[in-house]
């Protein structure tokens, strides 16, 4: 009675565990057969490299949502990441103990805060002062987007970066201290290349969320998606912005399958950055490649038998 | 260089001296330069998130009454309230959290306790790590495929809560099974050394004391639930059909407080005069909950902890000033 307890309830969890293996596996095969699907009504080259997305003249042209999503990307890592760095090297080595707390404190209440609150914020104070910078406009467009998603990133990176700071031997600093160098030599000659894979791993998923942000970006950007982006304060889009806007009344099913089609591409590229996390992680710390170096003599002679009863 | 004079020797260690003075004064006058720019970010930081939820409170709070909190929404006179979104927002919570939580926690008990290394458990981690990459929005787009068009659910509440449910099983999975692998050894050693199976010690021994970090992932779960937006928009719609407003019927559309915000002002409701107050209104609500949400959390993770261990009752260094 006991023992078949046990056994179901065994069963029971691994069913559980294979739930999610299983969703993984169907999220990525039914967004890519129907995503691919739109390369029966155009060719890949009409899809990459089109600068048109227009659903009036059916031509769908994937360049305007990249290059919009490269743009707001990279422009906001530009400014998030040294800020970002500066509020993780600010906590871990400068701020005492109680500043150190209120400023964690802040970081996971930006990590809380709703992407719709941050998208409201940013209509109601972003969009006008862009409006007004520039003199005209809409004030919509790639620069509002930057400064919203710039406040976005910052929990992911900086609790990620200070915790590569945090995890350096007390040696390094003390070796550096006793050298004579002031504290600032000290974080720029040696904790910040010691830490330098934990530092990417900041940025790299940083950018994960920058990618992936919607809502916040899709409230501020203007959603142009028929032409490439001319400006930094004209309307543009991004590759997430486009699916939500235009997903829910997609009809044709050219149109429904190009915009897959981008959930797909976003799909593989937040899994390119989590692989370049990996390989960071890889590069980066000596521990990890030993550790892993010596499981494979126990797996090689295991191996080697299989192949000789064979 | 011996048979250089005396004093052109002194003067060239009097000029490297100088020099090493001047570079250390200026290695500290960058330092001080520096160190007076990091604490200027990090004060701006924090400066920027009193502004927003001072922004957010300003703007929303003379919206709140118990009347705005219950009554229905208006798409035509203004003084409508945000009763039904705030309905369907808890509606969906909870139907998600029920959805996610057996499976989340099943699997994160099968990965503490039973996995064994071998290309079935490192195919479920690799799945879950990736699961936690993908972006919100795709899975609305695979919640759209699977729940509206394949199982034909069309847009509801139930396809929402399933793909948000699916959303968020990574960081439960994650959370829970650091609950589980924290409980210590000798509990288990214990349970085991008195007879008990497996399963017994897993119900009795592990699970009662993980049971605060298991609680912690279900709130942080739900506080994400009721953020959410984009997958929202693509799977249980952005309407709440006025004949159906508090019905239980999960295949009805619905719209959540965060929904209905964004809806209030990007897609826009014409003929509404109110919509920036209503809008205005329904985020400072949204902010109160998250903000409730996080001190709560902070307060009593800590609490929970030491009374489900019962580590409370026993005399602690340190334990004991707070009593």
């Amino acid at each position: 009675m006991r023992l078949r307890q046990g056994v179901l309830a065994q069963s029971i969890f691994f069913t559980a565990a294979a739930i999610v293996a299983i969703s993984t596996a169907a999220l990525l095969l039914f967004t890519g057969s129907r995503g691919l699907a739109v390369f029966s009504f155009m060719g890949p080259g009409e899809f990459f490299l089109g600068t048109s997305w227009n659903q009036n003249d059916q031509t769908f042209g994937v360049l305007p949502l990249l290059l919009g999503s490269l743009l707001t990307v990279g422009l906001t890592l530009l400014i998030s990441g040294p800020l970002a760095l500066g509020v993780a090297i600010f906590m871990v080595e400068i701020a005492p103990d109680p500043v150190r707390r209120v400023m964690r404190t802040v970081v996971e209440l930006f990590a809380a805060l709703p992407s719709v609150i941050y998208g409201l914020l940013g209509l109601t104070l972003v969009v006008p002062w862009v409006r007004v910078i520039t003199g005209g406009g809409l004030g919509k467009g790639i620069l509002a987007a930057v400064i919203v998603l710039v406040f976005m990133t910052q929990p992911t990176m900086v609790s990620i970066a200070e915790d590569a700071l945090r995890a350096l031997p007390e040696s390094l600093r003390e070796g550096a201290l006793a050298v004579g160098a002031t504290r600032w030599q000290m974080i720029w000659r040696v904790l910040l290349p010691a830490a330098r894979p934990g530092l990417i791993t900041a940025v790299v998923l940083g950018t994960g969320r920058a990618v992936g942000e919607t809502i916040a970006v899709q409230m501020v950007i203007g959603n142009i998606t028929s032409r490439l982006p001319e400006s930094l304060v004209r309307g543009a889009t991004t590759m997430p912005a486009a699916i939500v806007t235009q997903l829910p009344e997609a009809t044709s099913p050219e149109h429904r399958a190009a915009l897959i089609m981008v959930a797909f591409l976003l799909l593989l590229i937040t899994f390119g950055l989590i692989a370049a996390v990996r390989a960071a992680g890889a590069i980066g710390s000596p521990r990890r490649p030993t550790r892993r170096r010596r499981l494979t003599p126990t797996a090689r002679p295991a191996a080697a038998k299989g192949a000789i009863d064979v | 260089m011996y048979n250089e004079p005396r004093e052109a020797r002194v003067t060239r260690d009097v000029v490297w001296e100088r020099r090493i003075i001047a570079a250390r004064r200026r290695a500290a006058l960058v330092d001080r330069a520096m160190t007076g720019l990091l604490a200027l970010a990090a004060l701006g930081l924090a400066l920027v998130l009193s502004a927003i939820i001072f922004i957010i409170l300003r703007a929303g709070l003379p919206a709140l009454s118990w009347s705005f909190l219950t009554s229905a929404s208006s798409i035509t006179d203004p003084g409508g309230g945000i009763g039904p979104q705030i309905f369907v927002s808890i509606y969906v919570l909870v139907l998600s959290l029920l959805i996610a939580t057996p499976v989340g926690v099943g699997a994160a008990i099968y990965l503490a306790e039973y996995a064994r290394p071998g290309p079935a458990t490192n195919a479920i981690r690799f799945s879950t790590e990736a699961l936690a990459s993908v972006p919100s929005v795709v899975f609305g787009v695979f919640g759209a495929i699977i729940f509206l068009t394949t199982m034909s659910l069309g847009f509801s509440v139930l396809s929402g809560s399933l793909t948000l449910a699916l959303l968020n099983l990574p960081l439960m999975v994650r959370i829970a099974e650091d609950a589980i692998r924290s409980v210590p050894v000798a509990y288990r050693e214990a349970s085991l050394a008195l007879g008990a199976s497996r399963w017994e010690t897993i119900r009795k021994a592990v699970l009662p004391s993980a049971l605060p970090g298991i609680i912690t992932a279900l709130v942080l779960t739900g506080g994400r639930i009721l953020g959410e937006t984009a997958p929202l928009i693509l799977t249980t719609g952005t309407t709440i059909s006025p004949n159906a407003r508090y019905s239980l019927n999960p295949l009805q559309t619905g719209e959540t407080l965060a929904v209905h915000i964004w809806v209030l002002k990007i897609v826009g409701v014409p003929g509404l005069k109110d919509a920036q107050l209503v809008a205005d209104g329904s985020a400072a609500v949204l902010l109160l909950i998250v903000l409730l949400i996080n001190l709560a959390m902070a307060f009593f993770t800590t609490r929970l902890t030491r009374r489900l261990r019962g580590v409370g009752r026993a005399p602690r260094a340190g334990g004991s000033k707070k009593g």
